[in-house]
């Protein structure tokens, strides 16, 4: 008697229909971070994220599927097969961003900020880039050298641009849209 | 004493005798180097196809073995074939008498099996369909699903039956590409055990394979994945899920092989005293089938820990499992655990040594690695086992750098693998 249906196809990882659509839950948001930096192998995504390899190639068969990333280049070294994967599309721009509207106990409209919200937000509106491709998007991460006081203007300008399509918002409208950002010194070793 | 001759046929071909005095009976087989291993995506399963065709008595464009298999099979000698991830092989074992009329048929499979009928390669086609149907059907594939895992879809990751769908599509000229490329002397090993006279039987195998035609073999170059991965297939029938923590380990050659076994043993035995199934089965009624398995191949090995468990069950299991091999690495294992596994493997070891044709499919094995092993000196092997080389052993291989992860079933995977932690 037969243990479970054949097992007709031969990929490594087959998942239902309905685990597929949420590519980006697990690890998959923190390789695409780590990717944002460059292309990388598994065995450096693992190190970065100092998770097995196995696990890593889980999220990256998902996000390979969805068109997430892509391979780069391809080696061989001493018989083993060496895969480097890069963001698949620069038109996917990751942009970090978190703005989290909780009332508190008296009523008050605050702003929480938290590593887990971040995490969870911009998880929804990136599975969203995936669904929705024809609608305005955009996902990227900026890097910038500069001193305190331009960048002190370039938030200064930030807000100005927020604070004018803030004032253009439809209660009435169908579509919400969202914009997570997070911006502070970055220093990259 | 255990004495085996080995020789060289001028074509080529490697002929491995071991006599056993007084023995009325003999076993002799010859191992052709090609399995799944040597297999792409374009010929996926067809080294075993070819298996059930070149033993296939129906074969009527081979009157000769047909002739041959009809007076054996009259004799009571037993006949059968194999593939593995890297060798065909067809074997026969009966009375010594025999030993002429078999090693003719086995000459006959390798060299006058060069073309199939249509009717049937498709008569055959259906039945290993539905061999391979059998197994992927099944939680027995976790085994190889997890050197799929460890080494990716290709060398001895490739599971042995293959694709189904390339196998629907197999034709003769396939298969004939396989026979030409990989049925050559110099890819093979001839291996004869039991009541024989060396001079003799080597007149007879010269006789019968000296016709063999030399012809240069495919080259195959070794090439597995980087890093060890994952195999997980989300099937949602049943009560039931299969899971499989495993490690890349050493090849059959390898120094470390007894003591990996060993180790083996002590935490995954079937037996009611390893570790595992005290841990998983006796004290928390999680799993009835679970155990552990090693794979070695000539270049690389697989180690594995398999459970068959409920799906709600899956996620204890893998931290009980977890613990129990964080709990090896930290605290080693002891003298009676390593003395009851080495006599475990003893014991089987010189069962082996009273059965034939476990003998025969030993010296094949080794034989095909260009190793020569006796049995003996595997029983010497385990009798030196010493716990203080085991537990360094234990510190190299458990390690999330070798670890990879296979299971079939109804789970929620990001959560599970969130245990498969090594400290």
């Amino acid at each position: 008697m037969a243990d479970i249906p054949c097992i007709y196809d031969m990929s490594l990882v087959n998942e239902k229909d309905n685990l597929k659509e949420d590519i980006i839950k697990g690890k998959a948001l923190e390789i695409l971070l780590t990717l944002l930096s460059g292309s990388k192998t598994i065995k450096e995504i693992a190190k970065e994220l100092n998770i097995p390899s196995f696990s890593i190639q889980l999220y990256v068969k998902r996000l390979m599927d969805n068109n997430f990333i892509r391979i780069t280049e391809e080696k061989v070294i001493d018989g083993k097969i060496e895969k480097t994967y890069e963001l698949a599309s620069t038109d996917i721009q990751i942009l970090n961003y978190l703005r989290k509207n909780c009332k508190n106990s008296d009523g008050t409209e605050n702003i929480e900020l938290s590593a887990q919200h971040f995490a969870s937000l911009t998880r929804e509106i990136i599975k969203n880039v995936g669904k929705c491709n024809d609608k305005p998007h955009k996902i990227k991460a900026y890097f910038i050298k500069s001193d305190e006081e331009t960048m002190q203007r370039f938030k200064e300008d930030l807000d100005k641009l927020f604070d004018k399509y803030q004032a253009l918002e439809d209660e009435n409208s169908i579509e919400t849209y969202g914009l997570i950002t997070a911006f502070a010194p970055y220093k990259l070793d | 004493m255990y004495d085996i001759l080995n020789v060289y046929l001028e074509n080529g071909l490697r002929i491995i005798m071991h006599r056993i005095p007084y023995a009325k009976t003999m076993a002799c087989g010859i191992w052709i180097k090609q399995g799944s291993k040597y297999e792409s995506d374009s010929n996926s399963g067809l080294s075993h196809l070819l298996e059930h065709l070149m033993i296939n008595i129906e074969n009527k464009n081979n009157p000769k073995y047909q002739k041959l298999i009809n007076e054996l099979s009259y004799e009571g000698v037993i006949y059968n074939a194999g593939t593995t991830k890297e060798s065909t092989s067809f074997y026969f074992s009966g009375l010594s008498r025999n030993l002429e009329k078999c090693i003719q048929a086995l000459a006959s499979i390798v060299i006058d099996n060069r073309n199939f009928s249509d009717e049937l390669i498709e008569n055959e086609k259906k039945v290993v369909i539905q061999e391979a149907i059998s197994f992927y059907s099944s939680f027995n594939q976790i085994k190889e699903r997890t050197s799929q895992a460890l080494y990716g879809n290709m060398d001895i990751g490739r599971i042995i039956v293959g694709s189904i769908d390339r196998i629907k599509c197999a034709t003769n000229k396939d298969l004939g590409k396989i026979v030409d490329e990989s049925y050559t002397p110099e890819n093979s090993t001839l291996v004869i055990v039991g009541g024989i006279d060396y001079e003799k039987t080597l007149k007879i195998i010269d006789q019968n394979f000296s016709s063999w035609a030399d012809r240069e073999t495919r080259k195959y170059k070794e090439t597995i994945e980087g890093e060890p991965g994952i195999f997980f297939n989300s099937i949602n029938n049943g009560q039931n899920s299969v899971v499989s923590i495993g490690f890349r380990i050493p090849s059959y050659i390898d120094k470390d092989r007894v003591n990996i076994e060993i180790i083996s043993k002590i935490l995954a035995e079937p037996s009611l005293e390893s570790r595992l199934v005290q841990e998983i089965r006796m004290k928390r009624g999680l799993a009835y089938n679970l155990g552990g398995f090693t794979s070695f191949y000539e270049n690389r090995g697989t180690l594995g820990f398999t459970v068959i468990c409920a799906h709600k069950s899956v996620n204890e299991v893998i931290k009980v499992i977890m613990y129990e091999l964080n709990k090896a690495k930290e605290k080693g294992v002891s003298d009676e655990e390593v003395s009851r596994a080495k006599k475990i493997m003893e014991t089987r070891t010189l069962l082996d040594l009273d059965n034939l044709l476990a003998q025969l499919k030993f010296l094949g094995k080794c034989s095909s690695y260009g190793q020569l092993f006796s049995l003996e000196n595997e029983v010497r092997k385990i009798q030196n086992v010493l716990k203080e080389n085991i537990n360094p052993i234990i510190c190299e291989l458990f390690n999330e750098s070798n670890m990879g992860f296979a299971a079939i079933g109804s789970f929620d995977i990001d959560e599970t693998i969130q245990y498969l932690k090594i400290n």
